[in-house]
């Protein structure tokens, strides 16, 4: 049987029934009894009420753990700028952008103002780790997290 | 939560799976051991820059290309250590990012050339902490191969293209050869 990284990762410790920190905001964040859209991950299907209908989603759940252009994050979020909650999460490393773009030059203030002008005069949670040195499980689950209510 | 906040078990099992992940020379080694290791354009191209040389990689698995190359020694993280100590011409130390490590290495092996292939190392870095790496430890070496997977380094992605950071590495790397690679990968010879 083949596990997830993030299955195989949680069996080298030995703490029984961890959740990383980054999963666990999300759980504690979405709401069980909302409908809700997911796009990326399928890890958080049995604790929500999935929905494949955006446009009637209560809330959504964009994750971004794989080779994005900067482009597609946008064309993915911007159906979503009607629903009372989104959650994005992104593993940064993975973004990528064909062409210079006038954004901060710090990159997380440049993620923010990118999330931000998508979700216009939403107010917008933001977690991050300003020193990723691998060791935070991201590649399996993001560290950069947008919760817009 | 960082994992090293947890307690890490010190399983052969753990050690196997952390390498193995983090290592695709050992992993594509692990899967055709068997069978003759099968090589890439990239491949060849590193072998290239080693051929008839003394190479030392580090962090790096290079007894995958034992077959091609004889006089590959391979420095690997001592946590690798119970599960790499069968296998010949495989050394392991401690810190690999301290300097003083680099110089006993330096003075034991006496390569002619070292090899850095998709290492932790230049991993999660910022490309003026990668210039510093590669430059300190060319004050070391005589030889310098780096192939390094610029996914893995830390920039504003949706600011500069790859294009840029390439040409940035170059600015301050001007005695090094650049060449990009499919993937994200670009390769470093100094």
């Amino acid at each position: 049987m083949a596990f997830s990284w993030r299955v195989r990762q949680k069996t080298f410790f030995a703490e029984s029934d961890i959740e990383f920190e980054q999963d666990q905001r999300i759980i504690d964040w979405l709401d069980s009894s909302k409908k809700t859209w997911v796009y990326g991950e399928t890890y958080f299907n049995d604790k929500l009420d999935l929905t494949k209908d955006a446009k009637n989603a209560e809330q959504a759940l964009v994750f971004v753990k794989t080779l994005m252009n900067i482009k597609t994050v946008e064309y993915l979020c911007k159906p979503l700028i009607d629903i009372p909650r989104v959650c994005v999460a992104i593993n940064k490393f993975l973004l990528y952008t064909t062409e210079v773009n006038n954004v901060a030059e710090d990159y997380n203030q440049a993620l923010f103002d990118f999330i931000q002008h998508i979700f216009k005069n939403r107010k917008i949670d933001y977690y991050y780790l300003s020193e990723d040195n691998g060791t935070y499980f991201n590649y399996a689950s993001p560290t950069t997290q947008f919760f817009i209510t | 939560m960082n994992y090293k906040d947890l307690s890490l078990i010190g399983s052969i099992r753990v050690q196997y799976s952390l390498y193995k992940s983090t290592h695709p020379l050992f992993q594509r080694w692990m899967r055709q051991r068997h069978k003759t290791i099968q090589k890439d354009d990239i491949d060849d191209l590193v072998l290239e820059y080693t051929r008839d040389k003394k190479s030392l990689w580090i962090d790096s698995f290079g007894h995958c290309f034992s077959k091609y190359d004889q006089k590959i020694i391979s420095i690997e993280p001592v946590f690798a250590q119970a599960m790499l100590k069968t296998i010949p011409n495989i050394f392991c130390r401690g810190d690999l990012q301290n300097p003083d490590t680099h110089q006993e290495i330096a003075k034991t092996f006496n390569p002619e050339i070292v090899v850095y292939f998709k290492s932790t190392i230049f991993k999660y870095i910022t490309i003026s902490k990668l210039t510093e790496n590669v430059l300190a430890l060319r004050n070391i070496y005589p030889a310098l191969c780096i192939y390094i997977d610029l996914q893995f380094i830390n920039y504003n992605k949706i600011k500069y293209p790859v294009n840029n950071v390439i040409q940035q590495i170059q600015e301050n790397l001007p005695s090094a050869t650049l060449k990009r690679l499919p993937l994200n990968g670009l390769l470093i010879n100094i």
